[in-house]
């Protein structure tokens, strides 16, 4: 050491580290009270499901993953047919239903989701429904009372997004799919 | 639980491996195996998923524990050396054990909608429909962290409960390490173990940190990486035994940072300035890390390029910006075995600060829109506690412009350099995102706050090993004043 400093430097920083450590310690809590909820260092949650918990708990979450999310909880391993029009759908529909949704394949086929909704009422059917289509639109499921393996997307009202079971579907609506 | 132990243990077994068969020994092989294992699954795994092959990430897991396996049996066998302590892999596989057990039994897990769309891109991945990604998603979000996830999908879950928590606790465990070696020869050993310690407890008690250590992202990674890469820069520079695991890891770190984050490929840059600095003193090793840097940003690129082109969109300014950067990183080495040019490369730390200062400067004026409000909101998210951060950041900024006043260290520069540019270069990158950072824990300058702090406590505590500076030396006494002449370039 060099012998004309009083301070020496090495205590001199490892009392400013613990300093630093203790003052972390004490504001600690308060820091994690004061945080938001998903936010909070020592925040435990019921289940480790994270995207049920985001799904639960932010509005933004289940806008963009509360159909894929519902489907998988309903449906999982399902088919889904959507339509080849790009302009219903936002691009990472297709993405978000493989990862998200238990979705076992995605057909794209040419028919129109919004005509074929018109005048067709489901919703005797829905087992799942709230927010969480494109751009945070309505969305809804509709299954048939014996299960459901193949949902085709519809486009309601008010920009519902409608999954439907194709057994429910009438003879026209399928030939309309399928011409 | 199982599959998950399996997976980390790879990780574990793999990364150590290879770092005992290029020379790294001691109790601190596993947080750096670990780290390393985390790497070079991202660097297969995500050269593996460009190519298109299918379960990219099983097969690069396999890689990731099989290669450095076989390469560790070649080099031990080679030279008839027996190998780890029985108590020491017992006692790290009790603490990955533990580590996964509480990550398992505690439902501590973080998350931001960010979060969702790492797991989202992990379980594409997972399910083989990584060609379903949108060029966006690609882009913003990148492959390594989705990469690292994506075996959770073996047990039916989507994310890997434990990854977080063991990059955090190796992240310590390494902080600690690097302050021990660099602070063990300049001062008495008890005192440079003490100041490892409270490194590490100045770390490890933060609210923050800990909060990151169960947030699924890709910033306590990066943390890592830049404390990796700086670390052993630093410890190279300086001559350590043992440096040919410390530039394993330097090299590994660079696909991390780039696989990782958009602004990977700026911060590996960064990183490697003062690398180019001291050009003279490795050209074979600088020159490695450049094409690495080069040739992982040229990939990545390229490929966001070509998924941006399958959708019929344009491939933005900062890609093509980002594959001008690789190709210079490429050609960066012929240029630098011009002898001209070795005058000017000891300079390259002053002109790379000056031109981001003078960046950043011309982008206030001409898109004040975005820097007045961003540095509004930086100023409430950590001195008017905004952002959770409480008062640790600033005690932190408060100690590194202190130990930077008071002492001076030419070596040190390594550390130095990306913790000085750091929030410059995150003020220009509002510009070039073209969106201000804004108030609350979720903005995106507050959540990449955690990258810098690791290699800021690194950089405080060597500094107990540094000069002091002569006008400080009537009060404070530091460790013996002999210039470091290891290396002529920074003198």
């Amino acid at each position: 050491m060099t012998p004309n400093g009083f301070f020496r430097w090495p205590s001199i920083l490892v009392g400013l580290l613990v300093v630093v450590a203790i003052v972390n310690v004490f504001e600690f809590f308060p820091v994690d009270r004061r945080a938001s909820p998903n936010y909070r260092a020592l925040m435990r949650y019921d289940t480790p499901d994270v995207l049920a918990i985001g799904v639960r708990d932010s509005p933004t979450i289940s806008q963009r993953f509360g159909l894929p999310h519902a489907l998988a909880s309903v449906a999982p391993g399902s088919t889904l047919i959507v339509p080849s029009s790009v302009r219903f759908q936002t691009k990472d529909f297709r993405a978000k239903m493989l990862a998200f949704g238990g979705v076992g394949g995605v057909r794209e086929l040419d028919y129109d989701a919004r005509a074929l909704a018109r005048g067709r009422d489901f919703s005797d059917f829905y087992i799942a429904t709230g927010r969480g289509g494109a751009r945070g639109a309505p969305y809804a499921i509709a299954g048939s009372p014996e299960g459901s393996a193949e949902f085709v997307l519809l486009r309601g009202r008010k920009r519902l997004e409608l999954l439907v079971d194709v057994t429910l579907l009438d003879a026209e609506a399928l030939a309309e799919i399928q011409r | 639980m199982i599959q998950e132990f399996l997976v980390v243990l790879a990780w574990l077994i793999g990364g150590c491996a290879l770092l005992h068969a290029t020379g790294f020994r001691g109790w601190m092989l596993a947080p750096f195996g670990f780290y390393a294992g985390l790497a070079i699954h991202v660097l297969v795994g995500s050269i593996l998923l460009m190519a298109g092959a299918r379960q990219a990430h099983l097969i690069g897991l396999g890689l990731t524990l099989f290669l450095p396996m076989l390469w560790w049996v070649l080099a031990t066998s080679r030279r008839g050396e027996i190998l780890i302590s029985m108590r020491m892999i017992m006692f790290w596989l009790l603490v990955l054990l533990v580590i996964v057990g509480i990550s398992f039994s505690t439902n501590l897990v973080k998350w931001h909608s960010d979060s969702f769309r790492y797991l989202m891109m992990g379980s594409l991945i997972a399910k083989d429909g990584f060609r379903f990604i949108t060029p966006e998603l690609l882009s913003q979000r990148m492959i390594a962290l989705p990469l690292l996830h994506a075996p959770a999908a073996l047990a039916g879950d989507i994310y890997l409960r434990s990854l977080t928590p063991l990059i955090g606790g190796s992240t310590l465990g390494m902080l600690g390490w690097f302050a021990w070696r660099g602070l063990r020869d300049k001062l008495p050993s008890a005192v440079a173990l003490l100041l490892s310690v409270c490194a590490v407890l100045a770390l490890a008690t933060a609210n923050r940190f800990v909060w990151n250590s169960f947030y699924i992202n890709g910033h306590l990674l990066m943390a890592a990486a830049m404390l990796v890469f700086a670390g052993c820069g630093w410890l190279i520079f300086r001559h350590e035994v043992g440096d040919r695991a410390l530039f394993a890891l330097q090299l590994l770190s660079i696909p991390l940072m780039v696989f990782s984050r958009p602004e990977g490929v700026l911060v590996a840059g960064v990183l490697l300035v003062p690398a180019v600095a001291c050009w003279r003193a490795s050209p074979g090793r600088t020159a490695s890390l450049l094409f690495m840097l080069g040739g992982c940003a040229l990939a990545v690129n390229l490929y966001q390029a070509g998924v941006y082109h399958s959708y019929g969109e344009a491939v933005p300014f900062f890609i093509k910006g980002f594959l001008a950067l690789s190709v210079c990183a490429l050609i960066a080495p012929a240029v630098f075995r011009v002898r001209a040019t070795h005058a000017i490369l000891p300079c390259t730390p002053v002109v790379a600060e000056a031109a981001l200062c003078i960046a950043l400067v011309a982008f206030a004026f001409v898109q004040s829109a975005i820097f007045l409000p961003s540095l509004d909101a930086t100023i409430q998210n950590l001195a008017l506690d905004g952002a959770s951060w409480g008062v640790f950041f600033l005690m932190i900024l408060a100690v590194t412009v202190l130990v930077l006043v008071v002492t001076r260290d030419p070596s040190r520069e390594y550390l130095r350099f990306p913790v000085t540019t750091f929030f410059p270069l995150m003020f220009v990158l509002a510009h070039l995102r073209e969106g201000a950072y804004r108030v609350g824990e979720g903005d995106s300058l507050n959540r990449m706050l955690i990258h810098i702090i690791p290699l800021a406590i690194l950089l405080i505590v060597v500094s107990a090993g540094a000069q002091i500076r002569p006008f400080f030396r009537r009060w404070i006494a530091g460790p013996s004043d002999e210039v470091d002449h290891s290396n002529p370039v920074l003198q």
